[in-house]
């Protein structure tokens, strides 16, 4: 059976899944894009884990393992919201404290947010109602 | 229904239980890599302290003069005002307005009435919590002794003045600038930034204070105030335009300065003085008093031109805490004037031809082509720390030296001199002051007693009142063929010495003497000898009141006088007060440190782009008295008041992108080899046992080779104010705290509250001796900028106020102090004038020399800063400053010269700059040949806040903490690193890469273990003579703990996991169940 015609009726979840798996993939893009050539704020683990959870979003998708892939994916955007953490807080920390700088530079405001929207996006993926099949059964 | 409701239940407590677990996991690995930062800001320890001996021993190795906290806050009160009073300059006094009548009738105007400049911002600032305003002064309140100066304790006094109520009250609304943690909303005239904001007159007319002004006529006092601080220099033009003034920059700050200019009148200042003279001219009141309350001066155009009708004006700089109370007491002749302008004061900030070359609020100085090389802008800086210079394209002349020497050029007919109008450029020359009284000074007789010149002279006090004055010995050196051959320059006169005479009753005569070292006649020969010499030909020594004075005597001892110059000379001099010598060249007898006896030899030919290996095409014409016309160039103003800079343009060079990269690459500086120093042993020695053994005692080796490379590389990472302690050698904590105009922590010298840095004070004596008042609120006094300490010209004071900081230190428990501040004000517009002393290396070294050893000699060590070449706070982060080493060594080092060979300094603070390509904090001529070598400075050259280098601050960094070391240009970075940080400057380095085999390392790198080791070293010998060990005594053991802390830390990410697990678990459990029964 291809995945095409596996697809349920109720395609909530499963949509935002696939959206997250975009998000999570657009995340990645954006904080290589700002931050791909400053290797002190650049953690290529973390957008490692945001292009694998993506990778496994759609993959499961398409096995018809809703819940499973956005799981995976919340994990992924987690852990790769801690690793970012962990990897820019020492320039909030210079901004804040330092001696010189006074304000946030935009990629650290556009990375942040894409970040914390991944990480929200999870969870709502996570607690929205996957499909459902013929049975009632969620999915 | 129940079971969805179960699974979402089991859902949720998944998710904030790993959500917890994963943002401690993360939260640990930050906080432990922080882990000394933050367990100061809770007011915990990593260490404790076991005293192991049987009985008590003495550790109080330094005494101190006080009995109390608040016997200690009242020493700091009496001598704050006491160096208010001594520096506080008397620039103009018509028709001898002043003295005025104590409780004369007067109306304060001007926005500082009511909300005075008592310091500076940033970490030069000062606390003021406790500070006396204008109207306190003014009414006589004052603290006493029985309760010391704290603000709960305020005295009512008699009023020295009877001021306008009403008015003061209103001015106090309108200005009214909250502090610390006060709600109060700002007045509507507040000065914010660089705006001025001053009360329009027409406000002020409609108040109902004004009309009170014919009551309080005897006199109005105008006070006016200008900020500096850290950060940023004063704006000179509010123009956006590019190519108007300067080049790039996107960010606009405004002044309500007229043409954009902060240091030029207000309109709103105008009219007020305008108003006031039509009040004058009325008759409604008697004179106008100007009160300058700002440490960057404003040109003074309207002053010398008489343009408001002002009677008399008086230089008070920034007042620190209780300075009103001075000029309270000198404007009613309580005490007399005897400060002399530590700086110039300008007619017109135009015709100071450095302001070509310095940087603005609104600008700063950019390689065109520095995109070629691969650098960009930083964003969010608009500029970066590779691409911004400085020429110091003045070179020698400078301030006073400009303005005197080629004044004497003009008098004298040089060629290329040009049409100089001394009076048009110069409103108050260097040194100058005025008393009620007045001092002749005669009878000058100069011998030799060994290498010194010893100069005797009468004076007398020819007034009518008791007053003191400052006696100031300037030289005169030859520039002629040897000079011009070798390319050296030579200012008119310099400040050699100074005294100052005790307080002279009228008609006393006191024979003041003052030894001048010839040491200080000599000049540093770059091209020639390549070291300092005696230039051959005729010298005079000169005793003057000024700086001006000085020359004019020094034309009348070669024959001049106003009528045989046809007017070009000013006023007659006073040969008899010039005393004339004669030298061949000597190029031997100061080729050598009195220090240390190494030799002295060119070291920074690449900081002057003329010299620099890199230079390309690049070259500079630096100012000569050969050519003032064409050597000399001065900013303009469009008509539409926009400023115009003759600025010194440069391109970057391959060579010189290259070395900007290459000094602070790991994988091209450090290089394999050297074995390493032994780690971990057994000798039994504390740190405490070395401090009265010699820096090169063998038992130092021994003492360090206890320490272990973990302890090592901790010790070297954790610098930002403090010193951490190392628990092998049992060497305590220090703490090293801002700054240059005495301590400024917001907390008191009593219970200290947690610094920011690295927690309480180890061990203060306050504690030790469990003082009553250690959990009130007194504070550290809140010196005067340091401008006015210059302007004493008196070393007593300057003693005096060091050792109250250092007291004040030794109380609170600190070890050192970061500062003083001994950058030059080469500009009016420079950002921390109130930080440091004076457009004079010389006047700024040797009132520095008391002041710093009373500061050392209560075991705070001073961090000289921000050493060197800091003269100027825009794009401070890598600026490029190029100039000859003449310039550099004779203006801008000696100040610190002098307060290191003479005063004992332990330590300095680098600064952010360059000097050319290399960064003062990397540069080893610098450190090694000129602070150690040269200097024989003992102790720690340590980074400014070195994450602004290395991390974060700008896009690249520009030094590596790690080659810092190595390279043995800086012994300890200003900053709290994790010890395995990362080092991100040309690959990717931590100390771990470099360490030993016992340590996990490739054991390949011993001389970087080496070089680790002497920084520590430098940093233990400076410890061990600091009072860091007060407290402590030969029983004393230091042992490490965990802080409760790290302890909670762990328990939570523990507990966390293990929820964690338990909601996993269950979650799977029940998700096999229902599969089960789904099938």
């Amino acid at each position: 059976m291809s995945p095409a015609k596996s697809v349920p009726k109720n395609r909530t979840g499963m949509i935002a899944t696939l959206s997250m798996a975009a998000l999570s993939a657009a995340t990645a893009v954006v904080y290589a894009v700002c931050y791909g050539n400053q290797e002190r704020y650049m953690s290529w683990p973390a957008f490692i884990l945001l292009l694998v959870g993506a990778a496994f979003g759609v993959a499961l998708t398409f096995v018809r393992r809703y819940e499973l892939g956005a799981a995976c994916m919340a994990v992924t955007a987690f852990s790769a919201l801690m690793l970012f953490i962990k990897i820019i807080y020492m320039y909030v920390v210079v901004v804040y404290v330092g001696i010189d700088l006074k304000t946030l530079d935009p990629r650290f405001v556009i990375t942040s947010v894409f970040f914390i929207l991944c990480f929200i996006a999870s969870l709502v993926t996570v607690f929205l109602p996957q499909v459902v099949n013929k049975e009632g059964m969620r999915k | 229904m129940k079971k969805s409701v179960n699974r979402t239940l089991q859902k949720i407590l998944i998710v904030v239980f790993v959500f917890l677990f994963g943002f401690s996991v993360t939260a640990n690995d930050i906080c432990m890599a922080n882990a000394n930062t933050i367990t100061g800001a809770l007011n915990q320890k990593d260490y404790v302290v076991e005293n192991t001996g049987s009985g008590p021993e003495n550790s109080e190795y330094f005494q101190t003069e006080y009995t109390s906290i608040r016997d200690l806050v009242y020493g700091g009160y009496l001598i704050q005002m006491e160096e208010q009073t001594e520096g506080t300059v008397l620039l103009k006094n018509d028709h001898h307005v002043l003295p005025l009548a104590k409780g004369a009738n007067v109306t304060l105007f001007g926005g500082a009435s009511g909300s005075p400049n008592y310091g500076a911002g940033g970490s030069g600032g000062i606390i003021s919590d406790n500070a006396i305003s204008w109207v306190e002064a003014f009414d006589g309140v004052h603290y006493e002794k029985e309760n010391s100066a704290i603000k709960t304790a305020k005295v009512p006094g008699t009023p020295y003045l009877n001021v306008n109520r009403k008015m003061a009250d209103q001015y106090t609304a309108w200005t009214y600038s909250p502090g610390r943690g006060d709600p109060t909303p700002r007045g509507e005239y507040a000065a914010s930034g660089f705006m001025i904001n001053e009360v329009p007159m027409d406000v002020i007319r409609a108040s109902e204070g004004y009309q009170d002004l014919p009551r309080y006529g005897d006199a109005a006092i105008m006070i006016i105030k200008r900020a500096g601080g850290e950060g940023s220099d004063l704006p000179a033009t509010s123009s956006t335009t590019p190519g108007e003034y300067s080049i790039d920059h996107t960010t606009t700050h405004t002044t309500d300065g007229t043409n954009g200019d902060y240091l030029q009148l207000s309109p709103q200042e105008k009219e007020i003085l305008a108003g006031l003279k039509e009040e004058k001219d009325q008759g409604n009141i008697k004179s106008i008093i100007l009160i300058l309350n700002m440490a960057n001066t404003i040109q003074l155009d309207f002053l010398v031109n008489d343009e408001y009708g002002i009677d008399a004006c008086v230089w008070a700089g920034a007042v620190g805490e209780f300075g009103t109370i001075s000029v309270a007491r000198l404007l009613v002749g309580e005490d007399n004037f005897s400060g002399g302008l530590s700086a110039t004061l300008w007619t017109d900030n135009l015709l100071n031809p450095v302001n070509s070359n310095i940087t603005d609020q609104n600008y700063y100085f950019q390689y065109g082509n520095y995109g070629d090389f691969g650098f960009t802008e930083d964003p969010a800086n608009n500029h970066s720390s590779f691409t911004t210079y400085i020429v110091y394209q003045e070179g020698m002349y400078m301030g006073y030296k400009y303005t005197e020497t080629r004044y004497e050029d003009y008098v004298n007919g040089r060629d290329k001199a040009g049409d100089f109008q001394y009076g048009k450029v110069v409103a108050y020359p260097f040194g100058y002051g005025l008393s009620y009284t007045d001092f002749r000074f005669d009878n000058m007789n100069v011998t030799r007693d060994g290498s010194d010149y010893v100069m005797k002279v009468d004076v007398t006090n020819t007034g009518s009142v008791a007053g003191k004055t400052p006696v100031q010995v300037y030289a005169a050196k030859p520039y002629g063929d040897y000079e011009k051959q070798n390319r050296i320059q030579v200012p008119s006169v310099q400040l050699v010495e100074f005294g100052k005479t005790k307080k002279l009753e009228p008609g006393e005569k006191q024979t003041v003497e003052i030894r001048v070292p010839e040491k200080n006649l000599r000049t540093y020969d770059t091209f020639g000898a390549g070291t300092y010499v005696l230039t051959p030909g005729d010298y005079q020594l000169i005793v003057a009141h000024d700086a001006h004075a000085a020359v004019n005597s020094l034309l009348a001892f070669q024959g001049k006088t106003p009528a045989n110059t046809e007017g070009r000379m000013d006023a007659e001099g006073r040969a008899d007060l010039v005393y004339g010598t004669h030298y061949e060249l000597d190029a031997s007898t100061y080729a050598y440190s009195d220090r240390t006896q190494l030799p002295i030899e060119n070291s920074f030919e690449f900081a002057d782009i003329n010299t620099y290996a890199g230079k390309g095409d690049n070259s500079v014409v630096y100012m000569s008295r050969d050519d003032w016309e064409g050597t000399v160039h001065l900013c303009t103003r469009t008509a539409d008041g926009k400023l115009v800079k003759p600025y010194e343009k440069l391109l970057m060079t391959q060579a010189l992108a290259d070395d900007l990269r290459d000094q602070m690459n790991a994988d091209k500086v450090i290089v394999k080899g050297g074995e390493y120093p032994t780690y971990g042993a057994d000798n039994g020695l504390r740190l405490i046992d070395l401090m009265n053994e010699s820096y090169d005692s063998p038992m130092w080796d021994q003492l360090l080779d206890q320490m272990t490379w973990q302890e090592t590389v901790h010790l070297l990472s954790n610098g930002r104010h403090k010193t951490v302690a190392v628990e092998s050698i049992a060497k305590p904590a220090g703490e090293d705290e801002n700054g240059p105009n005495g301590f400024n922590l917001p907390f008191t010298i009593g219970e200290l509250e947690p610094n920011p840095w690295c927690g309480i004070a180890p061990n203060p004596y306050a504690a030790r001796i469990n003082d009553p008042d250690l959990s009130s609120r007194y504070e550290f006094t809140g010196f005067s900028s340091n401008g006015i300490l210059a302007a004493t010209f008196n070393r007593e004071t300057a003693a005096k106020v060091g050792k109250q900081i250092g007291e004040e230190g030794f109380w609170a428990g600190n070890s050192g102090i970061l500062g003083v501040g001994l950058n030059i004000q080469r500009s009016p517009y420079i950002g921390r004038a109130a930080e440091y002393f004076s457009e004079d290396a010389m006047l700024s070294g040797l009132i520095t020399i008391p002041e710093v050893q009373g500061i050392e000699s209560m075991g705070i060590h001073t961090y000289l800063k921000h050493c060197a070449m800091n003269e100027s706070e825009t794009a401070r982060h890598g600026v490029q400053v190029w100039t000859t080493e003449q310039t550099l060594r004779e203006n801008y080092f000696r100040a610190f010269e002098l307060a290191i060979a003479e005063g004992g300094s332990y330590n300095v603070m680098t600064s952010f700059s360059r000097m050319g390509p290399q960064a003062v904090a990397n540069c080893v001529n610098f450190a090694q040949r000129f602070l150690r070598n040269e200097c024989g400075m003992p102790g720690i050259v340590e980074t400014d806040c070195a994450g602004d280098m290395t991390d974060g601050a700008h896009g690249e960094a520009y030094i590596s903490r790690i080659v810092n070391v190595y390279t043995q240009a800086t012994d300890l970075n200003e900053y709290d690193y994790a010890d395995d940080a990362t080092d991100y400057t040309g690959g990717t380095h931590t100390f771990q890469d470099y360490a030993p085999k016992s340590a996990g390392g490739s054991g390949e790198y011993g001389n970087v273990g080496q070089s680790m080791r002497e920084s520590t070293k430098r940093i233990l010998y400076a410890v061990v003579h600091s009072n860091a060990m007060s407290g402590y005594s030969a029983n004393t053991r230091i042992v490490k703990i965990t802080p409760p802390w790290q302890n909670w830390m762990k328990a939570a990410m523990i507990g966390f996991g293990v929820l964690s697990a338990a909601a996993i678990a269950w979650f799977v459990l029940c998700e096999t169940r229902r599969n089960r029964k789904a099938a």
